[in-house]
C-alpha cells in the first residue's frame, strides 16, 4: 500500500513522465526475470544511478513477479529455442566458455527467454507507460482533483497520517 | 549529465550490494547446509541431517559435519552416517554449474546405525516386501498340512506316473485292438491245412494236375502271405506298446517309494521350517553384510543416477540449463579423488575412490574404488575392489572381494517368538564376485562360518529340535547367489543346514507324525495300485496275444516251405528217374 502512495505521490509530483516510464519499464524487466543473475545486479545499477522513479520501479517489479507464474513456461520454451537453435550454436558455445557469458547465465532456458521477452516489451511498455502517466496528469489528476470527496479526505487529519506511513 | 545521474545512487547501490553479499556470506554455512541436505534427500528418497556445515574460501571447500541419510526401508535407522564430509572444490567450473572436487574426504562412515528419532521417508523402496515375508516362516503344530492336502498339492512322482502310464495305454489301445480285429481266425488257418494236405497228399500222375494243384496251391500262398502280413503288423504293434509301457510300468511301481521319501518331512512337520532355515536364521545378517559389501553399487551408485534424474526433472518444471561444449569436456559432477573411512566396531577402514561422477561418458573412465586392509584386531585381511560405470542404458560394474578370519561376536540372527537364535562367537571367512550388466545383477560369495558358537531357542517341538541343531553348529558353509537389480538386490542363501535339520527331524517324530507316515505310504500305494492293475492286464493280454500270434504265425510259415515242396520234389524226381530208364533203353537196346 505505501508504495502505491508514493507511486500516486510520484505521479502528482513534478517527476517526469519518463523517469516514471522509464522505473516502470526497468521493474518489468526485473519482475519478469530471475532475481539471481548478472542481468539483477546491472538492473539495479541503472535504477540506483540513473534518476529513475523508484516507486514506478517497485511497483512495476511487484506486479510483474506475479505475472511470471502464468508466463514462465512460455518464456522458457524461448529460451529453449533460441539456445537449441543449431545456428545459433557457435555463439552460445563460445559465450559458455567465456567468463562473463557464465556470469550471466543466459545459458539457463527461463533466464534467457525472461530477459529476451522483457526487452522486447520494454519499447512499448516505456511508451505507453510515458504515454499512461502524461494522460494522467492531463485529465485524470486534475478531475480527481475537483471532486468534492477527494478534497474534503486530502485536508483529512487521517489522509496526513496515512501519507506519512507511506513516507 | 548531471540530471540524469544521481550520484547518491551509486553509493546506495555498493551499499545494497555489499549488504547482500554479507548476508550471503554471513549465513553461507546455513545456505551450504540447506544444499547439501535437499540435493541428498532428493537422491536418497529419505530425510537427510546434518549438524553443520563449514566452509573456506582459499581453497574453496566445503565440510558437512555429522552427516545422517535415513534409510528409507528402515526409518529408525541410517543408511549412511559420516562424522565429516569435508571436499575441496574448483570454484570456476562452479560458474557452469559443474561440481569438479579435488578431493573429498569422508571420515567415520557406519552403517545402518539406529536413529534418535524415525526419519521421513519420500520415496518408499519396494524391496522389502520380499524380507518381510521371511519373518514367519515357522510352522506351529496347527498349521501343519493334513496328508490329503500334502498330496493334493505337490507335484507327486506317482500322479505323474499314473498319467504317463495311461496316455502310452491310450496310445496303443486302439491300434492293437484293430489290428487285433483283423487277424486270421482259427478255423481260416485250419481250412488253410487242410487245403494244404489235400493238395499235398494226391498222387499226381498227370503233369496237368500237377500244374493246376500248384497254380491253387500260389493262389493258396497269396492268401496267407497277406495273413502273414496281417499278423507281423499285429505283433509289431504289440512289442511297439510293450517297449513303450514296460518302463512307465516299471516307474509308476517305483513311484510311491520315491514321493514317499520326498513327502516324509513335509508331513512330519519340519519341512515348512527346513525349507528356507538357512536364509531365515543367517540370511538377515549375511544379506546385511553382503548389502554393506555391495553399497558401492547399491547405494552410491544410485545415488549418483538420481543427481542426473533430478537434474532432468528440474527442467521442466523452471527451465533448464544447457551445456555447450566448453572444450574443458567436464561433468556435471566429478569427484577426482575420495578417501572415505568406515568406521567398525572400533577399528577404520579406508576405502580409496577415484573419479566418482554419474557421466563417465564424459571422462571416459569408470568410478573405481578399493579397500585394502591388512591384519586388524578383528580380522586377518580383508581386500574388496571394483568399478562402475553408468551409462544411459544402466549401470555396468564389477566386483570381488575376500575376507579371511573376521570375529564375530555377540551377534542376534533371529528373534522370534517360536525361535530366537544368537551367534555368540565364529570365525567368518567369504570370498566371491558379482557382475552388473545394465543394472542387472549375477554373482555369487561364499560365506564360511567357523568356530562356532550359538544359542538358541524354540518354544514348540519343530523349532526345538531346530534350536537343538543350530546349537550344535561348529561351522557352515552358506553359498549365496546374487540377482536382482541395482537397488533392488535378491540375495538367496544355501548350505547343507536344512539336511542335517530333516534328519534330525525325521529321527525324533512322534506317534501322531508317525501315522500320518504310514497314512502317507498306504494313499500313495493305493493310487499306484489301482492305475497299475488296469495298465498290468491289459499289458498281460496284449503279451497273450503276440505270443498266439508267434505261434500262428510259426505254422502258415512251416506249412507253406515244407510239404508242397516235397510234392514238386517227388514229382521231379519220378520224371527224372522215368528219363532216365527210357534213355537207357535206347542207347543199350534193353
Amino acid at each position: 500500500m505505501g508504495l502505491l502512495v508514493k507511486l500516486f505521490k510520484a505521479l502528482n509530483s513534478d517527476s517526469s513522465p519518463w523517469q516514471l516510464a522509464f522505473g516502470f519499464t526497468l521493474g518489468m524487466i526485473m519482475g519478469l526475470t530471475p532475481i539471481l543473475g548478472l542481468h539483477s545486479l546491472i538492473l539495479l545499477f541503472s535504477v540506483l544511478f540513473f534518476r529513475v522513479n523508484l516507486s514506478s520501479f517497485l511497483v512495476a517489479w511487484a506486479l510483474f513477479s506475479i505475472f511470471t507464474l502464468p508466463l514462465d513456461a512460455f518464456m522458457s520454451s524461448v529460451g529453449e529455442s533460441l539456445l537449441t537453435a543449431e545456428s545459433l550454436t557457435p555463439m552460445w558455445t563460445a559465450f559458455y566458455s567465456n567468463t562473463v557469458g557464465q556470469l550471466t547465465q543466459f545459458y539457463h532456458t527461463l533466464t534467457l527467454g525472461s530477459l529476451i521477452v522483457a526487452l522486447l516489451l520494454s519499447p512499448f511498455i516505456l511508451l505507453i507507460s510515458q504515454f499512461l502517466v502524461v494522460k494522467y496528469r492531463e485529465k485524470v489528476m486534475v478531475w480527481v482533483n475537483k471532486i468534492k470527496l477527494v478534497q474534503f479526505i486530502k485536508g483529512s487529519n487521517f489522509y496526513r497520517l496515512y501519507q506519512g506511513l507511506g513516507e | 549529465m548531471k540530471n540524469i545521474i544521481r550520484w547518491p545512487g551509486l553509493i546506495a547501490f555498493f551499499v545494497i550490494t555489499g549488504l547482500i553479499a554479507a548476508i550471503i556470506i554471513l549465513f553461507f554455512d546455513f545456505w551450504i547446509k540447506l544444499a547439501a541436505q535437499k540435493g541428498l534427500e532428493v537422491a536418497t528418497g529419505a530425510e537427510v541431517n546434518i549438524s553443520s556445515a563449514e566452509h573456506s574460501f582459499s581453497p574453496f571447500g566445503i565440510s558437512l559435519i555429522g552427516v545422517q541419510l535415513t534409510d528409507p526401508n528402515k526409518p529408525t535407522n541410517n543408511q549412511l552416517e559420516a562424522a565429516k564430509i569435508s571436499a575441496d572444490i574448483e570454484l570456476s567450473p562452479l560458474l557452469l554449474r559443474k561440481v569438479i572436487i579435488d578431493n573429498l574426504i569422508v571420515s567415520g562412515v557406519q552403517f545402518g546405525t539406529e536413529r534418535a528419532s524415525e526419519g521421513e521417508v519420500f520415496r518408499v523402496n519396494s524391496a522389502d516386501a520380499a524380507k518381510t515375508a521371511l519373518k514367519e516362516l515357522f510352522p506351529s503344530k496347527a498349521d501343519l498340512p493334513s496328508v490329503d492336502e500334502v498330496l493334493a498339492r505337490s507335484p507327486l512322482k506317482t500322479t505323474r506316473a499314473i498319467e504317463e502310464a495311461q496316455a502310452a495305454y491310450q496310445k496303443h489301445k486302439d491300434t492293437i485292438a484293430g489290428e487285433y480285429q483283423k487277424l486270421p481266425s482259427k478255423d481260416k488257418l485250419v481250412e488253410y491245412k487242410k487245403q494244404i494236405e489235400v493238395l499235398s497228399k494226391t498222387n499226381y500222375k498227370d503233369p496237368a494236375e500237377l500244374l493246376a494243384a500248384k497254380e491253387k496251391f500260389d493262389l493258396l500262398k497269396k492268401e496267407i502271405k497277406v495273413d502273414k502280413q496281417v499278423l507281423s503288423d499285429f505283433k509289431n504293434s504289440v512289442s511297439a506298446a510293450k517297449q513303450d509301457l514296460s518302463p512307465k510300468i516299471a516307474q509308476l511301481k517305483a513311484a510311491p517309494g520315491q514321493d514317499y521319501e520326498q513327502l516324509k518331512s513335509l508331513v512330519a512337520g519340519d519341512a515348512g521350517a527346513i525349507n528356507d532355515v538357512t536364509t531365515l536364521v543367517f540370511g538377515e545378517k549375511a544379506a546385511q553384510w553382503t548389502e554393506y559389501g555391495l553399497a558401492a553399487f547399491d547405494i552410491v551408485a544410485p545415488m549418483l543416477k538420481s543427481k542426473e534424474q533430478q537434474q532432468t526433472e528440474e527442467a521442466v518444471s523452471a527451465g533448464r540449463w544447457v551445456s555447450f561444449d566448453d572444450r574443458s569436456g567436464l561433468p556435471e559432477l566429478w569427484i577426482k579423488n575420495a578417501d572415505i573411512s568406515i568406521s567398525w566396531q572400533q577399528e577404520t577402514i579406508l576405502s580409496v575412490w577415484h573419479n566418482i561422477t554419474y557421466q563417465h561418458d564424459i571422462i571416459g573412465r569408470a568410478t573405481t574404488f578399493k579397500i585394502d586392509s591388512n591384519k586388524s584386531s578383528l580380522w586377518q585381511s580383508f581386500k574388496l575392489d571394483g568399478d562402475f560405470w553408468l551409462k544411459d542404458s544402466g549401470v555396468s560394474a564389477q566386483q570381488s572381494w575376500q575376507l579371511a578370519g573376521l570375529k564375530l561376536s555377540n551377534i542376534d540372527l533371529v528373534n522370534q517368538d517360536k525361535l530366537s537364535s544368537k551367534l555368540l562367537a565364529g570365525i567368518v571367512s567369504s570370498k566371491g564376485n558379482v557382475k552388473v550388466n545394465q543394472n542387472t545383477l549375477s554373482g555369487e560369495g561364499v560365506i564360511n562360518l567357523a568356530n562356532l558358537s550359538m544359542e538358541a531357542q524354540g518354544s514348540n517341538k519343530i523349532t526345538n529340535i531346530i534350536a537343538n541343531t543350530l546349537a550344535q553348529l561348529t561351522q557352515l558353509t552358506l553359498n549365496t547367489d546374487v540377482a536382482g537389480v541395482i537397488g533392488d538386490l535378491d540375495l538367496s542363501f544355501s548350505s547343507d543346514l536344512n539336511q542335517q535339520l530333516g534328519s534330525a527331524l525325521l529321527t525324533n517324530i512322534g506317534k501322531e507324525e508317525q501315522g500320518k507316515l504310514d497314512e502317507l505310504k498306504a494313499k500313495l500305494n493305493a493310487q499306484m495300485q489301482s492305475a497299475l492293475g488296469t495298465q498290468d492286464a491289459q499289458l498281460s493280454e496284449w503279451l497273450d496275444w503276440e505270443n498266439l500270434a508267434d505261434g500262428d504265425m510259426g505254422s502258415l510259415e512251416e506249412m507253406l516251405n515244407s510239404k508242397m515242396n516235397s510234392v514238386v520234389d517227388n514229382k521231379k524226381n519220378e520224371l527224372e528217374d522215368k528219363l532216365k530208364d527210357k534213355l537207357k533203353g535206347k542207347l543199350f537196346g534193353n
